[in-house]
């Protein structure tokens, strides 16, 4: 498997980076904490992105966009979950964009694609039902008056909701919810905002219809990315822990040279590595055999579900009672682990997944 | 997803027709041989070596035939899946091998290399001390200087292949009264002089898989030095990224195929799998497989420091399956199938269910103890991961 970045994705992983330090550090990130502040640079940020074409990234050259692939995407969405950015680009570039590539009709895609890689429109979809959970054969196939789709990623922020429905038996339609009611939930992390979303059946313009199967790889291929996004997430948890026990000092030493300190570290970098191969394994998969798309977003998710929640954990630890304040960044990468992990499917849900792929249910 | 599935992901078209011959070649050449035949295994290796497929990363004037990383890679992946019987002459080709070619004179090169890769000549390795263990730099066997030779006394242990090796790959002291790490040298002894006496060294499995070697003033020619005196510190450290590197690649293929065998035995128990224990198993499937691929994504660094991250992981991957693996077996984990603990250390039938101890869960299980241990102790290596890689201060 050859896991090597080219030059150019090498290039969009330097740039990204260096971008990101400049236009989205930690002091933009926690005006978010204070709905009383003024507005956050997010809007800027967001139309900085699309300068630089990352929501054009995944979408198909014949519909306006620069056509790359998901490992491209997910080389990208390590530097941005680093940089916990919010949810905007996750919503519109990949899920969104993954959603109508999939399914879309031709005056769909042609109408919303291009100018979801323009960013000149926001959008996201409503797919989590709360008796269908992320099982997307679960979904109601009966049309209620009102279709309520819960965890909707940044809906309020978004000018185009759409809603992943099942259309009974093995079908499912893609439609435009017409002026929706967004009610924001608390979510526990406040950087991606969540949303439980109702439209009224009369609301709903279907622009596209397809399989269970053609929604649960849009889930997928959304899974994917959140996942390198949460690698990312760790490895800054990782180079913040660093760079803060090589400093702080204590019995007059820096406590990094503690063994109990330095195993818990080198514990972190191992589940760092192990998902984010993993994460690159199923952004190829994606790219190259569609037919594993499942399990190796289940692999991807499970391992990255591990790395980043106990690297959060970890993190918090070695930062002694500073990791434990509202000052210091790390409990914001934590509620971002933490929420992420149960996003997409929690990790019991992939394993069953998986163990039913491999015969063993 | 299979070792097949990860090669259509992975293989350039020159690679891929490498493995087509390859794998067509096992299929067509692969024994059965008792893992205990030494001479059988000798055998093996020199058809291995004459068809081309040993020595590949190696320079072709010394018989190796000088392809890249990822042959080898490829190598390790259909030689699992081909089952071919176990190498005979590891030290050998994974460390011996490898540390001649990156430190050895040109005289030693010549003498040496091809005959590891022919089995020819069987090697060991002699770092370990009774007193010496993750501390190496305590080493004590002496090398006195005696003109053209130095003059050997000391004792090895833990010395794998010591029971049928032809030469040893030794650590020595030559300077007492240097700082530890500085007054130590790299030699190449013939296990068959004078003076030089092993035995076996049984463990808890029953099995004598390694022994300790004893040199009792033997006289080693100035010609088998491995780089300068004293230099020997240096010398070994390089032997030791490559044997957890080479040792890492060829053991993540060991784990595909001991993962595949835990799915076998729990498929095959007639009570269906309760939700916990699938997802124990799908857990280890996930670990594993990434794991496995990390190997392949970290191999150009593996020479570094950061082999150390895979040995760590490997190893307590291996451990978790081993025991999952048991497990399943439920009461009859408490049995030993076959002949059980030998008691003389000789082949015999198997008993009972007709499966050899050795390859059963049980056996895995006991061996798998020693996995955080050898090679570097799981401790010391996380050390060396936040020192080394991390960069977090030494005490």
């Amino acid at each position: 498997m050859n896991f090597e970045l080219n030059e150019e994705q090498a290039l969009l992983r330097d740039s990204a980076r260096d971008f990101l330090r400049e236009e989205w550090p930690v002091s933009e990130l926690r005006r978010m904490l204070d709905p009383e502040d003024a507005p956050t640079g997010a809007s800027q940020l967001w139309d900085k992105m699309a300068g630089l074409g990352w929501p054009a990234l995944l979408v198909p050259e014949d519909d306006g966009g620069l056509g790359l692939g998901m490992f491209d995407l997910a080389v990208l969405m390590e530097e941005t979950g680093g940089s916990l950015i919010p949810g905007t680009l996750h919503a519109s570039g990949l899920l969104a964009t993954a959603a109508l590539a999939s399914v879309g009709t031709a005056d769909a895609r042609r109408e919303y694609l291009p100018a979801i890689a323009e960013g000149e429109i926001k959008a996201t979809v409503g797919i989590y039902e709360p008796r269908s959970g992320w099982t997307a054969m679960l979904l109601d196939p009966t049309p209620a008056p009102v279709v309520t789709k819960r965890f909707v990623p940044s809906c309020a922020q978004a000018d185009l909701v759409l809603f992943f429905n099942r259309s009974g038996g093995n079908s499912v339609e893609l439609a435009v919810a017409r002026e929706p009611e967004v009610e924001q939930l608390n979510s526990m992390d406040v950087t991606r905002p969540l949303s439980e979303t109702r439209c009224p059946r009369e609301r709903l313009e279907v622009i596209g219809t397809g399989t269970v199967a053609d929604l649960q790889a849009t889930v997928d291929t959304a899974t994917i990315g959140l996942a390198a996004e949460m690698v990312g997430g760790a490895a800054k948890v990782l180079a913040m822990t660093v760079e803060y026990v090589k400093s702080r000092k204590q019995f007059g030493r820096p406590v990094g040279s503690f063994q109990a300190v330095q195993h818990r570290a080198a514990d972190m970098l191992i589940e760092i590595e192990k998902a984010r191969t993993g994460v690159y394994y199923a952004a190829a998969v994606a790219d190259e055999l569609p037919d594993q798309l499942g399990r190796a977003a289940s692999i991807a998710k499970t391992a990255a579900n591990r790395a980043f929640a106990s690297v959060a954990e970890a993190g918090i630890q070695l930062h002694g009672g500073l990791g434990f304040t509202w000052e210091q960044d790390l409990h914001l990468y934590l509620k971002r682990a933490k929420a992420s992990e149960v996003t997409y499917g929690d990790t019991p849900w992939h394993l069953d997944r998986i163990a039913h792929g491999l015969g063993l249910t | 997803m299979t070792v097949d599935e990860m090669s259509r992901l992975a293989d350039r078209p020159a690679e891929a027709s490498f493995r087509a011959r390859l794998r067509a070649w096992l299929e067509e050449n692969t024994p059965a041989i008792d893992p205990r035949d030494v001479a059988a295994l000798k055998d093996w290796q020199r058809t291995l070596y004459e068809a081309g497929w040993l020595g590949l990363t190696w320079p072709a004037e010394y018989g190796g035939q000088a392809l890249s990383f990822r042959e080898q890679a490829i190598f390790n992946e259909e030689a699992a899946r081909a089952r071919i019987p176990p190498s005979i002459n590891t030290i050998g080709l994974m460390i011996a091998g490898p540390a001649l070619i990156a430190v050895g004179s040109e005289e030693h090169k010549r003498r040496y290399l091809q005959r590891i890769l022919t089995a020819e000549e069987i090697w060991c390795q002699g770092f370990s001390e009774p007193n010496a263990g993750s501390d190496l730099a305590a080493l004590q066997t002496r090398a006195v200087d005696d003109g053209d030779a130095y003059v050997i006394t000391g004792q090895k242990i833990w010395t794998s292949n010591s029971l049928i090796a032809d030469y040893i790959w030794l650590l020595v002291r030559t300077d007492p009264a240097a700082h530890r790490h500085r007054g130590i040298t790299a030699l190449i002894v013939d296990m068959h002089s004078p003076g030089v006496s092993v035995k076996p060294l049984r463990q808890l499995t029953g099995e004598a898989e390694f022994g300790e070697v004893f040199f009792d003033e033997v006289r080693v020619p100035k010609r088998n030095r491995v780089g300068a005196e004293n230099d020997g510190w240096l010398v070994g450290m390089k032997t030791f990224t490559r044997e957890r590197a080479n040792i890492s690649v060829s053991l993540s293929v060991r784990l595909q195929q001991q993962f595949d065998r835990l799915l076998a035995a729990v498929q095959g128990t007639d009570v269906p799998l309760d939700a916990e224990r699938a997802r124990e198993v799908a857990q280890a499937f996930v670990d594993s497989q990434c794991l496995n691929m990390t190997c392949e994504r970290l191999a150009d660094r593996l020479f570094g420091f950061e082999s150390s991250i895979v040995k760590v992981a490997w190893a307590e991957m291996n451990q978790r399956l081993q025991r999952i693996g048991l497990s399943a077996l439920g009461p009859e984990a408490a049995l030993v199938p076959g002949r059980g603990f030998d008691k003389d250390d000789t082949p015999g039938p198997s008993v009972g269910s007709g499966e050899p101890f050795e390859k059963s869960w049980q056996f895995g299980y006991l061996r798998s103890r020693g996995n955080t241990i050898e090679g570097g102790t799981s401790e010391i290596l996380r050390t060396v991961i936040a020192e080394r890689v991390l960069g977090l201060p030494r005490k």
